[in-house]
Protein backbone atom coordinates (compact mmCIF):
# COMPACT_ATOMS: atom_id res chain seq x y z
CA UNK A 1 0.00 0.00 0.00
CA UNK A 2 1.33 3.43 -0.90
CA UNK A 3 0.42 6.53 1.12
CA UNK A 4 1.81 10.05 1.19
CA UNK A 5 3.24 11.85 4.20
CA UNK A 6 3.60 15.59 3.52
CA UNK A 7 3.85 14.60 -0.13
CA UNK A 8 6.53 11.91 0.39
CA UNK A 9 5.41 8.53 -0.94
CA UNK A 10 5.88 5.65 1.53
CA UNK A 11 5.07 1.99 0.97
CA UNK A 12 3.61 -0.08 3.77
CA UNK A 13 2.50 -3.63 4.47
CA UNK A 14 -1.12 -4.55 4.91
CA UNK A 15 -2.31 -3.68 8.40
CA UNK A 16 0.27 -0.98 8.99
CA UNK A 17 -1.02 2.25 10.45
CA UNK A 18 -0.39 5.98 10.66
CA UNK A 19 2.49 5.29 13.07
CA UNK A 20 4.24 3.09 10.49
CA UNK A 21 3.67 5.66 7.75
CA UNK A 22 5.48 8.24 9.87
CA UNK A 23 8.32 5.81 10.68
CA UNK A 24 8.76 5.13 6.98
CA UNK A 25 8.74 8.83 6.14
CA UNK A 26 11.47 11.45 6.56
CA UNK A 27 9.70 12.48 9.80
CA UNK A 28 10.16 9.09 11.49
CA UNK A 29 12.58 10.12 14.21
CA UNK A 30 10.11 12.32 16.04
CA UNK A 31 6.93 10.42 15.25
CA UNK A 32 5.78 10.42 18.88
CA UNK A 33 5.67 14.23 18.91
CA UNK A 34 3.80 14.61 15.66
CA UNK A 35 0.24 15.72 15.09
CA UNK A 36 -1.22 14.01 12.04
CA UNK A 37 -4.18 15.11 9.96
CA UNK A 38 -5.82 13.70 6.86
CA UNK A 39 -6.26 15.68 3.66
CA UNK A 40 -9.51 17.20 4.96
CA UNK A 41 -7.89 18.48 8.15
CA UNK A 42 -9.25 15.79 10.46
CA UNK A 43 -6.89 14.65 13.21
CA UNK A 44 -6.04 10.94 12.99
CA UNK A 45 -4.71 8.64 15.71
CA UNK A 46 -1.37 6.84 15.39
CA UNK A 47 -3.14 3.46 15.25
CA UNK A 48 -5.45 4.62 12.49
CA UNK A 49 -5.79 2.33 9.49
CA UNK A 50 -4.70 3.63 6.12
CA UNK A 51 -6.13 3.50 2.64
CA UNK A 52 -4.27 3.20 -0.66
CA UNK A 53 -3.23 6.65 -1.85
CA UNK A 54 -4.13 8.39 1.41
CA UNK A 55 -2.52 11.76 2.13
CA UNK A 56 -1.30 12.52 5.65
CA UNK A 57 -0.08 15.88 6.89
CA UNK A 58 2.36 15.93 9.78
CA UNK A 59 3.06 18.92 11.95
CA UNK A 60 5.23 19.45 15.00
CA UNK A 61 4.67 22.08 17.63
CA UNK A 62 7.29 24.87 17.53
CA UNK A 63 8.69 23.63 20.85
CA UNK A 64 9.17 20.09 19.53
CA UNK A 65 10.75 21.29 16.33
CA UNK A 66 13.59 23.01 18.18
CA UNK B 1 -20.52 -13.23 -8.65
CA UNK B 2 -22.04 -16.49 -7.40
CA UNK B 3 -21.34 -15.36 -3.84
CA UNK B 4 -23.11 -12.08 -4.47
CA UNK B 5 -26.16 -13.80 -6.01
CA UNK B 6 -26.28 -16.13 -3.06
CA UNK B 7 -26.08 -13.09 -0.83
CA UNK B 8 -29.03 -11.49 -2.60
CA UNK B 9 -31.15 -14.60 -1.96
CA UNK B 10 -29.91 -14.79 1.60
CA UNK B 11 -30.53 -11.10 2.13
CA UNK B 12 -34.13 -11.48 0.99
CA UNK B 13 -34.71 -14.37 3.39
CA UNK B 14 -32.99 -12.64 6.32
CA UNK B 15 -34.85 -9.48 5.53
CA UNK B 16 -38.27 -11.14 5.55
CA UNK B 17 -37.51 -12.71 8.92
CA UNK B 18 -36.12 -9.47 10.37
CA UNK B 19 -39.00 -7.21 9.45
CA UNK B 20 -41.88 -9.68 9.75
CA UNK B 21 -44.47 -8.53 12.25
CA UNK B 22 -42.87 -5.15 12.85
CA UNK B 23 -45.19 -2.17 13.28
CA UNK B 24 -45.99 0.39 10.58
CA UNK B 25 -43.52 3.10 9.60
CA UNK B 26 -43.74 6.75 10.48
CA UNK B 27 -46.89 8.38 9.10
CA UNK B 28 -46.70 11.22 6.60
CA UNK B 29 -46.92 14.66 8.16
CA UNK B 30 -45.38 13.61 11.44
CA UNK B 31 -42.23 15.36 12.64
CA UNK B 32 -39.84 13.54 14.93
CA UNK B 33 -36.32 13.91 16.26
CA UNK B 34 -33.98 11.08 17.09
CA UNK B 35 -30.40 10.97 18.27
CA UNK B 36 -27.62 8.54 17.34
CA UNK B 37 -24.61 8.37 19.66
CA UNK B 38 -21.53 6.64 18.36
CA UNK B 39 -18.01 5.56 19.31
CA UNK B 40 -15.39 3.60 17.38
CA UNK B 41 -11.96 2.02 17.84
CA UNK B 42 -12.32 1.93 21.62
CA UNK B 43 -9.66 -0.82 21.78
CA UNK B 44 -10.38 -1.55 25.42
CA UNK B 45 -9.23 1.83 26.77
CA UNK B 46 -11.50 1.70 29.81
CA UNK B 47 -9.30 3.87 32.02
CA UNK B 48 -8.43 7.50 31.23
CA UNK B 49 -4.91 7.87 29.82
CA UNK B 50 -2.46 10.50 28.59
CA UNK B 51 -2.02 10.16 24.82
CA UNK B 52 1.44 10.80 23.32
CA UNK B 53 2.17 14.51 23.31
CA UNK B 54 -0.71 15.38 25.65
CA UNK B 55 -0.37 16.35 29.27
CA UNK B 56 -4.08 15.79 29.83
CA UNK B 57 -5.99 12.69 30.73
CA UNK B 58 -8.46 11.66 28.04
CA UNK B 59 -11.20 9.07 27.79
CA UNK B 60 -12.28 6.65 30.46
CA UNK B 61 -15.36 4.47 30.10
CA UNK B 62 -17.01 5.91 33.20
CA UNK B 63 -16.68 9.45 31.85
CA UNK B 64 -17.87 8.31 28.43
CA UNK B 65 -20.87 6.71 30.09
CA UNK B 66 -21.63 9.93 31.96
CA UNK B 67 -21.76 11.84 28.66
CA UNK B 68 -23.94 9.15 27.10
CA UNK B 69 -26.39 9.17 30.00
CA UNK B 70 -26.64 12.96 29.88
CA UNK B 71 -27.39 12.88 26.16
CA UNK B 72 -29.91 10.08 26.62
CA UNK B 73 -31.73 11.81 29.45
CA UNK B 74 -34.17 13.82 27.31
CA UNK B 75 -37.24 11.59 26.86
CA UNK B 76 -38.34 13.74 23.91
CA UNK B 77 -35.26 12.66 21.94
CA UNK B 78 -35.11 8.87 21.64
CA UNK B 79 -31.56 7.66 21.25
CA UNK B 80 -29.52 4.81 19.78
CA UNK B 81 -25.98 4.02 20.90
CA UNK B 82 -23.76 2.41 18.25
CA UNK B 83 -20.16 1.22 18.03
CA UNK B 84 -18.24 1.26 14.74
CA UNK B 85 -15.87 -1.61 15.44
CA UNK B 86 -12.50 -2.51 17.00
CA UNK B 87 -13.88 -2.43 20.49
CA UNK B 88 -12.59 -5.59 22.19
CA UNK B 89 -8.83 -5.71 21.47
CA UNK B 90 -5.96 -3.37 22.27
CA UNK B 91 -5.34 -2.31 25.86
CA UNK B 92 -4.52 -4.87 28.57
CA UNK B 93 -7.91 -4.13 30.11
CA UNK B 94 -9.41 -5.88 27.09
CA UNK B 95 -6.67 -8.29 26.00
CA UNK B 96 -6.23 -10.08 29.32
CA UNK B 97 -9.89 -11.14 29.07
CA UNK B 98 -9.95 -11.68 25.30
CA UNK B 99 -12.42 -8.81 25.07
CA UNK B 100 -15.01 -10.20 27.51
CA UNK B 101 -14.54 -7.16 29.76
CA UNK B 102 -15.42 -4.81 26.89
CA UNK B 103 -18.59 -6.68 25.96
CA UNK B 104 -19.69 -6.58 29.60
CA UNK B 105 -18.95 -2.86 29.62
CA UNK B 106 -20.95 -2.31 26.44
CA UNK B 107 -23.84 -4.29 27.89
CA UNK B 108 -23.77 -2.08 31.00
CA UNK B 109 -23.74 1.03 28.81
CA UNK B 110 -26.73 -0.36 26.87
CA UNK B 111 -25.26 -0.31 23.38
CA UNK B 112 -27.84 -0.97 20.67
CA UNK B 113 -25.45 -2.45 18.11
CA UNK B 114 -21.93 -2.62 16.81
CA UNK B 115 -20.21 -3.54 13.59
CA UNK B 116 -17.45 -6.13 13.75
CA UNK B 117 -14.04 -4.51 13.23
CA UNK B 118 -10.99 -6.30 11.82
CA UNK B 119 -9.44 -6.52 15.30
CA UNK B 120 -12.51 -8.31 16.65
CA UNK B 121 -10.96 -11.39 15.00
CA UNK B 122 -7.62 -11.07 16.78
CA UNK B 123 -8.41 -13.62 19.50
CA UNK B 124 -9.64 -16.13 16.92
CA UNK B 125 -13.03 -17.14 15.67
CA UNK B 126 -13.98 -19.15 18.77
CA UNK B 127 -13.43 -16.11 21.02
CA UNK B 128 -15.37 -13.87 18.62
CA UNK B 129 -18.26 -16.32 18.65
CA UNK B 130 -18.26 -16.18 22.46
CA UNK B 131 -18.17 -12.37 22.49
CA UNK B 132 -21.11 -12.26 20.07
CA UNK B 133 -23.01 -14.69 22.30
CA UNK B 134 -22.30 -12.55 25.39
CA UNK B 135 -23.35 -9.29 23.76
CA UNK B 136 -26.81 -8.03 24.68
CA UNK B 137 -26.82 -6.15 21.36
CA UNK B 138 -26.46 -7.37 17.77
CA UNK B 139 -22.99 -7.59 16.26
CA UNK B 140 -23.31 -6.69 12.59
CA UNK B 141 -21.42 -7.32 9.36
CA UNK B 142 -23.51 -7.77 6.23
CA UNK B 143 -20.47 -8.43 4.04
CA UNK B 144 -18.97 -11.21 6.15
CA UNK B 145 -20.01 -14.83 5.75
CA UNK B 146 -19.03 -17.67 8.07
CA UNK B 147 -19.21 -16.16 11.57
CA UNK B 148 -22.09 -17.71 13.53
CA UNK B 149 -24.24 -15.15 15.33
CA UNK B 150 -23.17 -12.24 13.18
CA UNK B 151 -26.16 -10.33 11.77
CA UNK B 152 -26.20 -8.29 8.56
CA UNK B 153 -28.41 -5.53 9.93
CA UNK B 154 -30.83 -4.63 12.66
CA UNK B 155 -33.99 -2.56 12.58
CA UNK B 156 -34.69 -0.73 15.83
CA UNK B 157 -37.76 1.29 16.59
CA UNK B 158 -37.20 4.33 18.78
CA UNK B 159 -39.94 6.84 19.52
CA UNK B 160 -41.99 5.50 16.64
CA UNK B 161 -39.13 5.86 14.17
CA UNK B 162 -37.77 2.74 12.53
CA UNK B 163 -33.99 2.86 12.14
CA UNK B 164 -32.15 0.28 10.06
CA UNK B 165 -28.46 -0.16 10.86
CA UNK B 166 -26.39 -2.23 8.43
CA UNK B 167 -22.85 -3.31 9.34
CA UNK B 168 -19.94 -3.28 6.85
CA UNK B 169 -16.33 -4.17 7.59
CA UNK B 170 -13.19 -3.80 5.50
CA UNK B 171 -12.79 -6.66 3.05
CA UNK B 172 -9.01 -6.47 3.59
CA UNK B 173 -9.43 -7.94 7.08
CA UNK B 174 -7.94 -11.36 6.14
CA UNK B 175 -4.73 -9.67 4.96
CA UNK B 176 -3.90 -8.06 8.30
CA UNK B 177 -4.63 -10.81 10.79
CA UNK B 178 -3.22 -14.30 11.30
CA UNK B 179 -4.44 -16.48 8.41
CA UNK B 180 -5.99 -18.93 10.89
CA UNK B 181 -8.29 -16.18 12.20
CA UNK B 182 -9.94 -15.78 8.80
CA UNK B 183 -10.09 -19.41 7.68
CA UNK B 184 -13.53 -20.23 6.26
CA UNK B 185 -14.68 -16.62 6.26
CA UNK B 186 -15.69 -14.69 3.17
CA UNK B 187 -15.42 -10.91 3.01
CA UNK B 188 -17.49 -9.36 0.23
CA UNK B 189 -17.37 -5.88 -1.27
CA UNK B 190 -19.03 -3.45 1.19
CA UNK B 191 -20.31 -1.36 -1.70
CA UNK B 192 -21.93 -4.31 -3.52
CA UNK B 193 -23.47 -5.65 -0.33
CA UNK B 194 -24.87 -2.27 0.68
CA UNK B 195 -26.42 -1.88 -2.78
CA UNK B 196 -28.00 -5.32 -2.39
CA UNK B 197 -29.60 -4.63 0.97
CA UNK B 198 -30.45 -0.95 0.59
CA UNK B 199 -33.71 -1.10 -1.40
CA UNK B 200 -35.37 -3.43 1.10
CA UNK B 201 -34.02 -1.52 4.11
CA UNK B 202 -35.39 1.71 2.62
CA UNK B 203 -38.82 0.13 2.29
CA UNK B 204 -38.84 -1.16 5.83
CA UNK B 205 -37.31 1.72 7.78
CA UNK B 206 -37.56 5.49 8.08
CA UNK B 207 -33.82 5.90 8.59
CA UNK B 208 -30.95 3.82 7.20
CA UNK B 209 -27.53 4.03 8.84
CA UNK B 210 -24.41 2.42 7.38
CA UNK B 211 -22.34 1.46 10.42
CA UNK B 212 -18.92 0.77 8.97
CA UNK B 213 -15.40 -0.25 9.80
CA UNK B 214 -13.78 0.80 6.54
CA UNK B 215 -11.91 4.03 7.35
CA UNK B 216 -12.95 7.63 6.72
CA UNK B 217 -11.59 7.80 3.15
CA UNK B 218 -13.49 4.63 2.21
CA UNK B 219 -16.62 5.92 3.95
CA UNK B 220 -16.56 9.05 1.82
CA UNK B 221 -16.23 6.95 -1.32
CA UNK B 222 -19.04 4.66 -0.17
CA UNK B 223 -21.35 7.61 0.44
CA UNK B 224 -20.49 8.93 -3.01
CA UNK B 225 -21.05 5.64 -4.79
CA UNK B 226 -24.14 4.39 -2.98
CA UNK B 227 -26.92 6.93 -2.61
CA UNK B 228 -29.74 6.27 -0.19
CA UNK B 229 -28.30 5.98 3.30
CA UNK B 230 -29.06 8.72 5.80
CA UNK B 231 -25.66 8.61 7.48
CA UNK B 232 -22.37 6.74 7.34
CA UNK B 233 -20.99 6.20 10.83
CA UNK B 234 -17.50 4.80 10.60
CA UNK B 235 -14.37 3.59 12.31
CA UNK B 236 -10.98 1.99 11.44
CA UNK B 237 -8.97 5.12 10.57
CA UNK B 238 -9.23 6.62 14.11
CA UNK B 239 -10.35 9.89 12.53
CA UNK B 240 -11.60 12.81 14.61
CA UNK B 241 -14.27 14.08 12.22
CA UNK B 242 -15.14 17.34 13.94
CA UNK B 243 -16.85 18.84 10.87
CA UNK B 244 -18.49 15.96 9.06
CA UNK B 245 -18.80 16.27 5.30
CA UNK B 246 -22.16 15.81 3.62
CA UNK B 247 -21.69 13.52 0.65
CA UNK B 248 -24.81 12.97 -1.39
CA UNK B 249 -27.38 13.40 1.32
CA UNK B 250 -25.40 11.60 3.99
CA UNK B 251 -23.15 12.98 6.68
CA UNK B 252 -19.97 10.90 7.01
CA UNK B 253 -19.00 10.62 10.65
CA UNK B 254 -16.33 9.16 12.88
CA UNK B 255 -15.50 9.74 16.56
CA UNK B 256 -11.71 9.44 16.82
CA UNK B 257 -10.49 6.59 19.06
CA UNK B 258 -10.18 5.06 22.52
CA UNK B 259 -13.37 6.62 23.88
CA UNK B 260 -11.78 10.10 23.77
CA UNK B 261 -14.80 11.46 21.90
CA UNK B 262 -18.47 10.67 21.62
CA UNK B 263 -20.21 11.28 18.32
CA UNK B 264 -23.66 12.86 18.42
CA UNK B 265 -25.94 12.84 15.37
CA UNK B 266 -29.36 14.47 15.72
CA UNK B 267 -31.79 13.66 12.92
CA UNK B 268 -35.06 15.44 12.20
CA UNK B 269 -37.70 13.49 10.30
CA UNK B 270 -40.67 14.92 8.48
CA UNK B 271 -43.12 13.02 6.31
CA UNK B 272 -41.25 9.85 7.02
CA UNK B 273 -37.81 10.94 5.87
CA UNK B 274 -34.78 12.73 7.24
CA UNK B 275 -35.01 16.43 6.45
CA UNK B 276 -32.29 17.86 8.66
CA UNK B 277 -29.38 16.80 10.79
CA UNK B 278 -26.74 18.20 13.06
CA UNK B 279 -23.60 16.40 14.15
CA UNK B 280 -20.92 17.09 16.69
CA UNK B 281 -18.23 15.44 18.79
CA UNK B 282 -18.18 15.63 22.57
CA UNK B 283 -14.69 15.42 24.08
CA UNK B 284 -14.44 12.82 26.82
CA UNK B 285 -11.95 13.55 29.59
CA UNK B 286 -11.95 13.67 33.35
CA UNK B 287 -10.89 17.34 33.31
CA UNK B 288 -10.34 17.48 37.02
CA UNK B 289 -13.76 16.04 37.79
CA UNK B 290 -13.97 13.57 40.64
CA UNK B 291 -13.83 9.90 39.74
CA UNK B 292 -17.10 8.86 38.12
CA UNK B 293 -19.38 6.59 40.08
CA UNK B 294 -22.02 4.09 39.08
CA UNK B 295 -22.25 0.62 37.55
CA UNK B 296 -19.86 1.36 34.67
CA UNK B 297 -17.18 2.79 36.98
CA UNK B 298 -17.60 -0.23 39.26
CA UNK B 299 -17.26 -2.61 36.35
CA UNK B 300 -14.10 -0.87 35.12
CA UNK B 301 -12.64 -1.06 38.63
CA UNK B 302 -13.62 -4.69 39.03
CA UNK B 303 -11.84 -5.78 35.86
CA UNK B 304 -8.84 -3.57 36.66
CA UNK B 305 -8.52 -5.44 39.96
CA UNK B 306 -8.74 -8.76 38.13
CA UNK B 307 -5.81 -7.74 35.94
CA UNK B 308 -3.29 -7.88 38.78
CA UNK B 309 -3.69 -11.62 39.46
CA UNK B 310 -3.58 -12.33 35.73
CA UNK B 311 -0.43 -10.27 35.30
CA UNK B 312 1.06 -12.11 38.28
CA UNK B 313 0.69 -15.45 36.50
CA UNK B 314 3.93 -17.42 36.53
CA UNK B 315 4.40 -18.25 32.87
CA UNK B 316 7.58 -20.26 33.49
CA UNK B 317 11.03 -20.08 35.06
CA UNK B 318 14.44 -18.94 34.00
CA UNK B 319 17.47 -20.71 35.40
CA UNK B 320 19.61 -17.66 34.73
CA UNK B 321 19.35 -13.88 34.73
CA UNK B 322 17.78 -12.58 31.49
CA UNK B 323 19.83 -9.53 30.67
CA UNK B 324 18.55 -6.47 28.90
CA UNK B 325 21.13 -4.20 30.54
CA UNK B 326 23.65 -4.22 27.65
CA UNK B 327 21.18 -4.87 24.92
CA UNK B 328 22.15 -1.65 23.13
CA UNK B 329 25.88 -2.55 23.07
CA UNK B 330 26.27 -6.30 22.71
CA UNK B 331 24.54 -9.63 22.35
CA UNK B 332 22.59 -10.59 25.46
CA UNK B 333 20.93 -13.86 26.34
CA UNK B 334 17.51 -12.19 26.62
CA UNK B 335 17.91 -10.44 23.27
CA UNK B 336 18.91 -13.70 21.61
CA UNK B 337 15.97 -15.53 23.19
CA UNK B 338 13.45 -12.98 21.92
CA UNK B 339 15.09 -12.95 18.48
CA UNK B 340 14.80 -16.76 18.43
CA UNK B 341 11.09 -16.45 19.21
CA UNK B 342 10.66 -13.97 16.37
CA UNK B 343 12.52 -16.22 13.89
CA UNK B 344 10.65 -19.39 14.84
CA UNK B 345 7.27 -17.65 14.85
CA UNK B 346 7.79 -16.52 11.28
CA UNK B 347 9.55 -19.69 10.16
CA UNK B 348 12.37 -17.49 8.86
CA UNK B 349 16.05 -18.28 8.33
CA UNK B 350 17.22 -15.31 10.39
CA UNK B 351 15.78 -12.70 12.72
CA UNK B 352 16.94 -9.23 13.63
CA UNK B 353 15.33 -7.06 16.28
CA UNK B 354 16.62 -3.81 17.73
CA UNK B 355 18.02 -3.77 21.25
CA UNK B 356 15.53 -1.04 22.12
CA UNK B 357 12.79 -3.66 21.93
CA UNK B 358 13.85 -4.90 25.38
CA UNK B 359 13.48 -2.46 28.24
CA UNK B 360 14.09 -4.47 31.38
CA UNK B 361 15.98 -7.54 32.58
CA UNK B 362 14.29 -10.45 34.35
CA UNK B 363 15.83 -12.02 37.43
CA UNK B 364 16.58 -15.72 37.82
CA UNK B 365 13.55 -17.68 39.00
CA UNK B 366 9.85 -17.46 38.20
CA UNK B 367 8.87 -15.28 35.23
CA UNK B 368 5.63 -13.39 35.80
CA UNK B 369 3.50 -12.20 32.92
CA UNK B 370 3.96 -8.63 34.16
CA UNK B 371 7.76 -9.10 33.95
CA UNK B 372 7.31 -9.64 30.23
CA UNK B 373 5.02 -6.61 29.96
CA UNK B 374 7.75 -4.49 31.57
CA UNK B 375 10.54 -6.04 29.53
CA UNK B 376 8.65 -5.83 26.21
CA UNK B 377 6.35 -2.82 26.68
CA UNK B 378 5.72 -2.04 23.02
CA UNK B 379 2.88 -3.41 20.97
CA UNK B 380 5.09 -4.92 18.29
CA UNK B 381 4.08 -7.76 16.01
CA UNK B 382 6.13 -10.18 13.93
CA UNK B 383 6.67 -9.73 10.22
CA UNK B 384 9.06 -11.46 7.82
CA UNK B 385 10.12 -10.88 4.24
CA UNK B 386 12.64 -11.98 1.67
CA UNK B 387 15.77 -9.85 1.64
CA UNK B 388 18.94 -10.15 -0.42
CA UNK B 389 22.14 -10.92 1.45
CA UNK B 390 23.73 -7.57 0.59
CA UNK B 391 20.69 -5.79 2.07
CA UNK B 392 20.87 -7.92 5.21
CA UNK B 393 24.50 -6.82 5.55
CA UNK B 394 23.35 -3.21 5.14
CA UNK B 395 20.86 -3.70 7.99
CA UNK B 396 23.56 -5.13 10.25
CA UNK B 397 25.94 -2.31 9.30
CA UNK B 398 23.25 0.12 10.39
CA UNK B 399 22.76 -1.79 13.63
CA UNK B 400 26.40 -1.40 14.68
CA UNK B 401 26.95 2.02 13.10
CA UNK B 402 26.08 4.15 16.10
CA UNK B 403 26.55 1.75 18.97
CA UNK B 404 28.79 4.25 20.79
CA UNK B 405 25.73 6.41 21.34
CA UNK B 406 23.92 3.51 22.99
CA UNK B 407 20.88 4.00 20.86
CA UNK B 408 18.23 1.34 20.42
CA UNK B 409 19.28 0.23 16.95
CA UNK B 410 21.96 -2.25 18.08
CA UNK B 411 20.83 -5.65 16.80
CA UNK B 412 19.86 -8.81 18.63
CA UNK B 413 19.88 -11.68 16.17
CA UNK B 414 18.93 -15.28 15.53
CA UNK B 415 19.96 -17.80 12.87
CA UNK B 416 23.12 -15.90 11.98
CA UNK B 417 26.37 -14.56 13.37
CA UNK B 418 28.10 -11.27 12.78
CA UNK B 419 31.62 -10.10 13.51
CA UNK B 420 32.24 -6.36 13.49
CA UNK B 421 35.02 -3.92 14.17
CA UNK B 422 33.93 -0.79 16.01
CA UNK B 423 37.20 0.97 15.21
CA UNK B 424 36.16 1.16 11.56
CA UNK B 425 33.98 3.97 10.30
CA UNK B 426 30.19 3.45 10.37
CA UNK B 427 29.07 1.56 7.29
CA UNK B 428 32.31 -0.45 7.06
CA UNK B 429 32.29 -2.20 10.40
CA UNK B 430 30.78 -5.59 9.58
CA UNK B 431 33.59 -8.05 8.85
CA UNK B 432 31.83 -11.37 8.48
CA UNK B 433 28.29 -12.72 8.50
CA UNK B 434 27.23 -16.35 8.56
CA UNK B 435 23.73 -17.73 8.15
CA UNK B 436 23.13 -21.28 9.34
CA UNK B 437 26.89 -21.75 9.62
CA UNK B 438 27.63 -20.64 6.03
CA UNK B 439 29.02 -17.39 4.72
CA UNK B 440 26.37 -14.87 3.73
CA UNK B 441 25.81 -14.79 -0.03
CA UNK B 442 25.24 -11.19 -1.15
CA UNK B 443 23.04 -12.12 -4.10
CA UNK B 444 20.91 -14.78 -2.39
CA UNK B 445 17.52 -14.03 -0.85
CA UNK B 446 17.03 -14.91 2.81
CA UNK B 447 13.83 -14.94 4.82
CA UNK B 448 14.29 -12.32 7.51
CA UNK B 449 11.98 -11.95 10.49
CA UNK B 450 11.69 -8.79 12.53
CA UNK B 451 8.85 -6.76 14.02
CA UNK B 452 6.63 -4.11 12.52
CA UNK B 453 8.55 -1.17 14.02
CA UNK B 454 11.76 -2.08 12.20
CA UNK B 455 9.91 -3.30 9.11
CA UNK B 456 8.53 0.21 8.69
CA UNK B 457 12.03 1.67 8.98
CA UNK B 458 12.02 2.47 12.69
CA UNK B 459 15.32 3.14 14.52
CA UNK B 460 16.81 4.04 11.16
CA UNK B 461 16.45 0.58 9.58
CA UNK B 462 15.62 2.18 6.25
CA UNK B 463 16.76 -0.92 4.38
CA UNK B 464 13.82 -2.81 5.87
CA UNK B 465 11.49 0.04 5.03
CA UNK B 466 12.77 -0.06 1.45
CA UNK B 467 11.98 -3.75 1.00
CA UNK B 468 8.35 -2.94 1.66
CA UNK B 469 8.31 -0.80 -1.43
CA UNK B 470 9.36 -3.74 -3.61
CA UNK B 471 6.64 -3.92 -6.23
CA UNK B 472 5.67 -7.53 -5.65
CA UNK B 473 5.09 -6.77 -1.99
CA UNK B 474 2.76 -3.84 -2.41
CA UNK B 475 0.67 -5.38 -5.16
CA UNK B 476 -2.67 -6.20 -3.55
CA UNK B 477 -2.65 -9.63 -5.19
CA UNK B 478 0.50 -10.55 -3.36
CA UNK B 479 -0.21 -8.82 -0.06
CA UNK B 480 0.72 -11.04 2.81
CA UNK B 481 0.73 -14.23 0.81
CA UNK B 482 3.55 -16.61 0.05
CA UNK B 483 5.16 -15.93 -3.28
CA UNK B 484 5.59 -12.24 -2.60
CA UNK B 485 8.43 -10.58 -0.70
CA UNK B 486 6.28 -10.63 2.41
CA UNK B 487 6.23 -14.08 3.97
CA UNK B 488 4.72 -13.40 7.41
CA UNK B 489 2.54 -10.58 8.73
CA UNK B 490 0.43 -11.22 11.82
CA UNK B 491 -0.81 -8.01 13.38
CA UNK B 492 -3.17 -9.91 15.65
CA UNK B 493 -0.62 -11.00 18.27
CA UNK B 494 1.84 -8.88 20.18
CA UNK B 495 5.42 -10.12 20.41
CA UNK B 496 5.30 -10.18 24.23
CA UNK B 497 2.32 -12.55 24.13
CA UNK B 498 4.17 -14.87 21.75
CA UNK B 499 7.19 -14.79 24.10
CA UNK B 500 4.89 -15.60 27.04
CA UNK B 501 3.35 -18.52 25.16
CA UNK B 502 6.81 -19.82 24.24
CA UNK B 503 7.90 -19.77 27.89
CA UNK B 504 4.63 -21.43 28.95
CA UNK B 505 5.37 -24.24 26.50
CA UNK B 506 9.00 -24.63 27.53
CA UNK B 507 8.25 -24.28 31.29
CA UNK B 508 11.90 -23.45 31.97
CA UNK B 509 14.50 -21.54 29.96
CA UNK B 510 18.23 -20.91 30.26
CA UNK B 511 19.30 -18.96 27.18
CA UNK B 512 23.00 -18.28 26.82
CA UNK B 513 25.02 -15.84 24.80
CA UNK B 514 26.51 -17.82 21.92
CA UNK B 515 28.93 -15.43 20.24
CA UNK B 516 26.32 -14.54 17.67
CA UNK B 517 27.61 -10.96 17.73
CA UNK B 518 31.35 -10.63 18.17
CA UNK B 519 33.52 -7.55 18.22
CA UNK B 520 36.85 -8.14 16.50
CA UNK B 521 39.94 -5.99 16.29
CA UNK B 522 41.18 -4.79 12.96
CA UNK B 523 44.10 -6.96 11.70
Amino acid sequence: MKVYVNGHAVSLMEGMTVRHALLASPFGENWEKAAVHDEWGNEVGMDGALQEGQNLHVTFSPHDAE
Amino acid sequence: MKKLLLLILLASAVFCLAVAGTPCRLDAGEKRQIRILHVNDFHGFAEPYRPCGSGELWGGAAFLDAEIRALRSDPAVPTLLLAAGDMVQGDNWANLFQGRSVIELMNAMAFDGMVMGNHELDFGQAALKERIREAAFPVLAANVQGVPGLKPFVIKEIGGVKVAVIGLVTERTPLCTHPANAVGLTFLSPKAVLKTYLPELRKAADVVIALTHLGHDADRILAQQVAGVDAVIGGHSHTRVANPPRIGNAPVLQAWEHGKALGVLDLTLEDGRVTAYSARLVDVKPGGRPAAEGPVASLVGRYSQRMEPLLSEVVGRTRIFLSAADVRYRETNFGSFVADVVRRTAGAEVALINGGTLRRSIRKGPILLKDLHSALPFNNYVVAFRLRGDKLREALEHGVASMEAGDGAFPQISGMTVAYDSSKPPGRRVQRITVGGRELEPGREYTVATHDFLAAGGDGYKVFGQVVSAEDLVQPAGGGRHGSKLVYNDGSRWLRDIVADTIRTLHEIDPLTENRIVEVSAP
